[in-house]
């Protein structure tokens, strides 16, 4: 088994209101076979039986769908390997002897829970505010009573790939939501479901994210580089279409 | 109201900014073909001023709308940087940049703009602000009683003054190579069809407006006779 050591700098933070800071951990003997978050584990291990606080970070399938885990690494929201959450990434992409400084996703709307925990709730308000359909199904439908052509289904499912991990929020360099936003938008108002509420949507979504305190997209393509789930930028530019013609249009 | 609402709003803020930038654009490309006729002679450019100001009415008219759009994009752009900062009071220890270009551009071997020219926005903006300040005072209010002709060629015969208007060009350049993706992008032209047009113009636009632009400061700090 091929292993490796690291020295990692850590942001440890007891909780949203004390001060935080880094402290540094030599790791050794990680299986280069691990993921990162496995090399959390084995970090914590270490800790736990020399009698100190584990570092506290967010997970969950472990698979890159859930959208529960990240931090930037030296920098990088997720890690230096595009269209990888944190937990898909392996500590092969990493060399012995390498110094990893990880912090916790950061933003005002995105406080600090603990260590590399925070609180992405902002996130959930903004789905909260639109990011849905309201039909009273009723029965099942046959199956292809809504025709949707095969390239459309395609760009919206494009954009349903958003897992909501805030990795485009953490590496804006103005703290913008808009990767995230247009791509719950864009989703539903490619689909002939989305078509009722399409306008109520774009004004009530944008107007929550503005609410939250995210700062204003400048076309720096930061987010979609990081996008784990390398949602384009295109899906921001169809959001600025559409809250124009709900702005001008609308009830 | 509706539209106070639109405007306030994070995308209205940026169609501000981008409606702003495209009239400044567009003021920007009359003026350049009208220093241009400096090419052909100071008599030309002499002739195309006076011609200018012969329209008194029309030209206080656009100097009113002219100032109102470097107001709005000024004071739109300063409290999106403001907003933008606050956006994240906690600095990262690091903070590295990974976007070169934007996927779709990637697929074509090609981008927009250069990250440099996106991350200085409020810089350049800010540099070409004072370089229009030192522009009016020196070409708009300068003396009445010499031809404006000769008030321009004897300025920017000295190498200080010709140098300084290079480099503000070169700023502007910067500005607007990233601006005119930017602000297609904001407005949501953004379709397959285009992004390699697109990420040309982005260029060659600039790049024109340098060599015309410059080419008159540059001729005269180098000696040449306008
Ligand atoms: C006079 C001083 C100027 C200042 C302080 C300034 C400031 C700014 C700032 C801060 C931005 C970035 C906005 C953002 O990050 O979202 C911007 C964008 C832009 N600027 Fe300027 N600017 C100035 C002059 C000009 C001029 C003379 C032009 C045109 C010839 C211009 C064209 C543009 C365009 C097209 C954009 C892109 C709009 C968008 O983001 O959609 N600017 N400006
Ligand atoms: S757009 Fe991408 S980076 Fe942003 S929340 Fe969704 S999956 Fe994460
Ligand atoms: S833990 Fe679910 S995406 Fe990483």
């Amino acid at each position: 088994m091929q292993t490796i050591d690291l020295t990692l700098q850590i942001w440890r933070q007891k909780n949203s209101d004390a001060p935080g800071d880094f402290e540094t951990y030599t790791l050794k003997n990680i299986s280069t076979a691990m993921s990162f978050l496995e090399m959390l584990d084995l970090l914590n291990e270490n800790l736990t039986l020399q009698g100190q606080e584990p570092v506290a970070f967010d997970h969950d399938c472990r698979e890159g769908i859930c959208g529960m885990c990240g931090a930037m690494v030296n920098g990088i929201a997720h890690g230096p390997q595009s269209e990888t959450t944190l937990c898909q990434l392996h500590m092969r992409h990493f060399n012995s002897g390498d110094t990893l400084v990880i912090e916790p996703f950061r933003s005002r709307a995105f406080p600090v829970k603990r260590d590399l925990v925070i609180d992405r709730s902002a996130l959930d308000r903004i789905i909260q505010a639109g990011g849905y359909i309201s039909i009273n199904t009723g029965g099942a439908p046959e199956a292809n009573t809504i025709a949707i052509p095969s390239p459309t289904a395609e760009l919206a499912m494009d954009a349903a790939a958003c897992i909501g991990c805030g990795a485009c929020v953490a590496s804006c360099p103005n703290g913008a939501a808009m990767l995230f936003t247009g791509a719950r938008i864009s989703q539903l108002s490619l689909l002939p479901q989305g078509q009722p509420e399409r306008k109520e949507r774009a004004l009530a979504m944008v107007m929550a994210m503005d609410k939250e305190g995210f700062g204003n997209c400048s076309n720096e393509r930061e987010c979609e580089a990081v996008c784990p789930k390398a949602i384009s930028i295109r899906h921001i530019a169809r959001m600025n279409r559409e809250y124009l013609s709900a702005s001008f249009l609308g009830e | 109201m509706w539209f106070v609402r639109f405007l306030t709003s994070s995308i209205g803020k940026k169609w501000l900014m981008a409606v702003s930038g495209l009239l400044l654009l567009l003021f920007l490309g009359s003026h350049i073909a009208g220093i241009a006729t400096l090419y052909l002679g100071s008599t030309a450019f002499q002739s195309y001023a006076e011609q200018l100001h012969s329209h008194m009415l029309f030209l206080s008219l656009f100097r009113i709308g002219l100032l109102l759009l470097f107001m709005i994009h000024i004071s739109t752009g300063l409290f999106l940087f403001y907003q933008n900062r606050k956006a994240r009071p906690n600095p990262y220890r690091i903070s590295v940049r990974v976007a070169t270009h934007s996927l779709a551009a990637h697929a074509h071997g090609i981008r927009e703009s250069l990250p440099l020219a996106a991350r200085t926005m409020p810089y350049t903006g800010l540099l070409i602000l004072s370089f229009i300040i030192i522009h009016i005072f020196g070409f708009s209010f300068g003396p009445q009683d010499v031809p404006v002709a000769k008030t321009v060629v004897t300025l920017l015969r000295s190498p200080a003054y010709g140098l300084l208007y290079i480099f503000s060009f070169t700023v502007l350049a910067m500005h607007i190579h990233h601006g005119i993706w930017s602000l297609l992008q904001t407005l949501g032209l953004s379709h397959p069809r285009f992004t390699v047009f697109i990420a040309r113009m982005t260029t060659i636009l600039p790049i024109f407006f340098l060599i015309v632009a410059g080419g008159i400061p540059l001729l005269l700090v180098c000696g040449v006779d306008l």
